[in-house]
């Protein structure tokens, strides 16, 4: 399931973010500056995404590189919203389950990473991390 | 004459996308008019004519298809243009949107392309040649 996750991450990421996932780093820094969150009774799922990768982005998303921290959130926002909607209906075959409305994390250090199952992608040497909790 | 586009959801960035997306489809002068929500869209229509409607539908205060049945109510809208735009691909909400008799739904993820074909069928236009004239205009809210 998680391998499901990653992958549609990676294709709404490249379709519409225009983020193209990379081979992994020989060299990886965990460097994570923001993470955003759905949570509900079925699905706990967290994305965390280093400062540069956001950035970047963000500015694909809008087409500008005049953002401000509110565009980051609301686009990480989003990110997460079109990726938990398509997951849920396809790889969860949910046809009920309400989708709940993302809020950010601002104590990353707090997330308990080793109870969820994680993916990571990559771009720009940076990881994208991807935790999910089903059930 | 511009066409006036009303793009309703509750993600400003979303908004942003659309009508960047809209722009690149080079359909000619367009007026951009922005709601958070259906309610705020509704306030919008009061007062001006609206050729087209983007609209989201997890909204909060109104949602979308509460929006698309006010629409439908009222004679003056109840013809207008109505594309939904949500990343929510359950089967119950498209028979809930075939059941509010809304004909054009765009999934997210989409890609400008994908709203092309769909605005020139539905408003009728045919594609201009890129030159300065051709760049989209717009109202700021």
């Amino acid at each position: 399931m998680i391998q499901n996750l990653k992958d549609l991450t990676s294709n709404i990421l490249e379709t519409m973010f225009y983020l193209t996932e990379e081979t992994e780093p020989i060299q990886k820094e965990q460097n994570f500056k923001y993470a955003v969150c759905i949570k509900d009774e079925k699905l706990d799922m967290i994305l965390m995404f280093s400062g540069r990768t956001a950035v970047t982005m963000t500015e694909n998303f809008l087409g500008t590189d005049d953002i401000t921290d509110a565009d980051i959130v609301d686009t990480l926002k989003e990110a997460i919203n079109i990726i938990t909607g398509n997951f849920i209906r396809i790889s969860m075959n949910d046809q009920n389950a309400k989708i709940n409305i993302p809020f950010m994390i601002d104590n990353i250090s707090s997330i308990k990473t080793e109870s969820y199952q994680t993916a990571m992608l990559f771009y720009k040497e940076e990881p994208l991390s991807i935790l999910l909790k089903v059930g | 004459m511009p066409i006036n586009i009303l793009v309703v959801d509750d993600s400003a960035s979303m908004r942003k996308v659309l009508r960047k997306s809209i722009q690149m489809c080079n359909i000619g002068s367009i007026t951009f008019f922005e709601a958070e929500n259906g309610q705020e869209a509704l306030n919008v229509l009061k007062g001006e004519w609206i050729d087209l409607v983007f609209t989201d539908i997890n909204m909060p205060v109104m949602d979308g298809f509460e929006l698309v049945n006010k629409l439908h109510e009222n004679d003056l809208t109840k013809n207008t243009p109505i594309i939904v735009v949500t990343s929510d691909v359950s089967a119950e909400n498209a028979e809930t949107a075939k059941r509010n008799n809304i004909k054009h739904i765009i999934y997210k993820p989409f890609r400008p392309e994908g709203i092309r074909d769909l605005l020139i069928d539905l408003l009728g236009l045919e594609i201009m040649e890129d030159d300065d004239d051709s760049e989209s205009e717009g109202l700021d809210f």
